[in-house]
């Protein structure tokens, strides 16, 4: 029993990390400019149903729909001020936002309850977000996981994903081309805080608590980078990949390296970091299309090839 | 200016001056640019003829003087407003989309005025026909060799439709044969209506191509007319030999 709740509990873990890096995949993924704040949105999502659910009484899907709202509207206004810096500056801005947000959660006291924290009462129901059982917070999470993944597959496969990679790849080009590069950057971080929102929201209701510290932690604004990275960055089904892999390590990890310190799992996050970038920068989805563009190219004897998908 | 812009005037560059730091890289610069000629730039190495592409396409900013297109000034207009007016441009050091295909290249450029991408596909296949570049479509575009990629800039700079075409050394680094290719394939271009502007090094290609050939020097005009009656200017002798009168005997 103890088995199955555990691997009911990595299910739910497995599906919703990888919303929410497949949710920083359509900004950083496909733009190719390094988000390393995107705990803000998480945390937005989180305390807007919380703090509406916890003194209101509101549902947290009303909840999931105002931070969804707040989300955009600060990603646009970041966007705008931020996207004209390239390379680190831009992740460093965006480190920078998340921090901001965080004393924004201690300061405003009122409604946050500062660094005690808010707990989500125990009002199991549809419409609460909040389940008896674990299978409940499965479905929420897999279907969550589908909006992301539809939302990614949709932009992928039409003009706006084409605009978006050909920014990633060069944006002096793209926009002699005549694309409007700031236009797709910002619809594009717009998107991606929405949903990044709503994984933020479903968290707190599954952890049933939120604090400025948990919330925003740097460490889950690297998580959400390292499992999109090392299944693909700018793929479908890459944040997937990475998060069947990568959620149930830092579990094991998390475990493991307990009575070592409890952020020694941190060391081996960076580790695996560093070796995703420097060997595996198109993740495992790109040595995929790698090796199958090489046996295609080695079979057909250098003649042209047939087809090569872009999924 | 309104009777001027249905005339054979497509582009106007009247007094442009660009000075980086104390280097004056282009020097009080006017020339104007006939609808469906060929447009020949030249110059030696450093003379600002690239920089003028990038004027043109609002890359660098700001400058003096003003750029008018179809009658209409492009000052501080960005990159993507300029293409939408009507010009395309190839990059002398080539920019393709490693990640995407020859034809998804193309596609990036056509997707702006055709939403459907099956129909972008069609039109950016026949713009590959056109370059000569078809069989390659649905290779990476790291897999083409130097020839290839400029032919793809082409073909990407062709899938936006654009009135003025800027083709910035479009045969440096290809080999004889293929400089006859590509003469061919600007002549095709220019054939089917589309101005073109041309900065080339290679003298065969200028002389087959040209209509009206300038000369560049330390960002200055220095000469303008038929091409052969410019390439015997004394003055223009003078800037590609570096000589003095001995390097006329």
């Amino acid at each position: 029993m103890i088995l199955n709740d555990f691997m009911l509990s990595m299910i739910i873990l497995i599906a919703l990390w990888a919303g929410l890096a497949g949710s920083w995949n359509l900004l950083s993924g496909y733009i190719g400019q390094l988000s390393l704040g995107h705990v803000a949105f998480m945390g937005i999502g989180a305390y807007s149903s919380g703090i509406l659910f916890t003194t209101y009484n509101v549902s947290p899907l009303i909840g999931m729909a105002v931070g969804i709202l707040v989300s955009v509207l600060v990603a646009i206004i970041v966007g705008f001020a931020t996207f004209r810096l390239k390379g680190p500056f831009f992740s460093m801005a965006t480190i920078g936002i998340a921090e901001v947000l965080r004393n924004v959660a201690h300061l405003m006291k009122d409604m946050t309850k500062g660094s005690i924290g808010l707990t989500i009462p125990y009002k199991p129901g549809l419409v609460n977000l909040v389940f008896e059982s674990k299978w409940g917070y499965i479905g929420i999470c897999v279907v969550y996981l589908i909006i992301v993944m539809a939302v990614t597959y949709f932009i992928n496969n039409n003009r706006f994903g084409y605009h978006l990679r050909s920014i990633a790849e060069d944006e002096t080009a793209a926009e002699c081309l005549g694309v409007n590069a700031l236009k797709m950057k910002l619809k594009a971080f717009a998107i991606s805080a929405a949903l990044t929102s709503m994984g933020g929201t479903i968290w707190v209701q599954y952890v049933m608590f939120v604090d400025p510290e948990s919330i925003f932690s740097f460490a889950y604004s690297i998580e959400m980078v390292i499992l999109a990275m090392l299944g693909g960055a700018g793929t479908v089904i890459g944040p997937l990949l990475g998060s069947l892999l990568i959620t149930p390590l830092t579990y094991i990890l998390q475990e493991a390296l307990r009575d070592y310190g409890s952020g020694l799992y941190l060391v081996i996050y960076g580790l695996i970091l560093i070796l995703v970038v420097l060997y595996l920068p198109k993740g495992l989805v790109g040595l995929w299309k790698d090796l199958r563009f090489k046996l295609k190219r080695g079979s057909l004897d250098g003649k042209p090839i047939e087809k090569l998908g872009n999924s | 200016m309104e009777s001027q812009s249905k005339s054979s005037e497509i582009l106007r560059v009247a007094g442009l001056t660009k000075q980086f730091g104390g280097v004056v890289a282009i020097n009080d610069l006017s020339f104007s640019v006939q609808r469906g000629e060929i447009f020949g730039l030249i110059g030696p190495n450093g003379a600002g003829k690239t920089t003028v592409f990038n004027l043109i396409f609002g890359l660098v900013n700001p400058y003096q003087g003003d750029i008018f297109f179809e009658g209409s000034s492009m000052k501080g207009l960005k990159s993507f407003q300029i293409n939408a007016k009507g010009i395309a441009r190839t990059f002398q050091i080539v920019k393709p989309f490693h990640q995407m295909t020859v034809v998804e290249n193309v596609m990036v450029g056509v997707l702006n005025r055709e939403k459907s991408i099956k129909k972008a596909r069609e039109i950016s296949m026949h713009k590959l026909e056109i370059v000569g570049l078809a069989h390659r479509a649905e290779d990476l575009s790291t897999s083409l060799t130097l020839a290839a990629r400029k032919k793809l800039e082409m073909a990407r700079a062709l899938g936006t439709e654009s009135k003025l075409l800027l083709l910035d050394e479009v045969m440096g680094g290809l080999t004889p044969s293929e400089v006859d290719e590509m003469i061919e394939v600007v002549r095709n271009i220019n054939r089917e209506g589309v101005t073109i502007m041309l900065i080339e090094h290679i003298m065969k290609a200028v002389i087959a191509l040209s209509s009206t050939l300038t000369v560049l020097q330390n960002g200055q005009l220095i000469a303008q007319g038929e091409p052969q009656e410019v390439l015997r200017d004394k003055k223009v002798i003078n800037a590609y030999l570096g000589g003095g009168e001995e390097n006329l005997a």
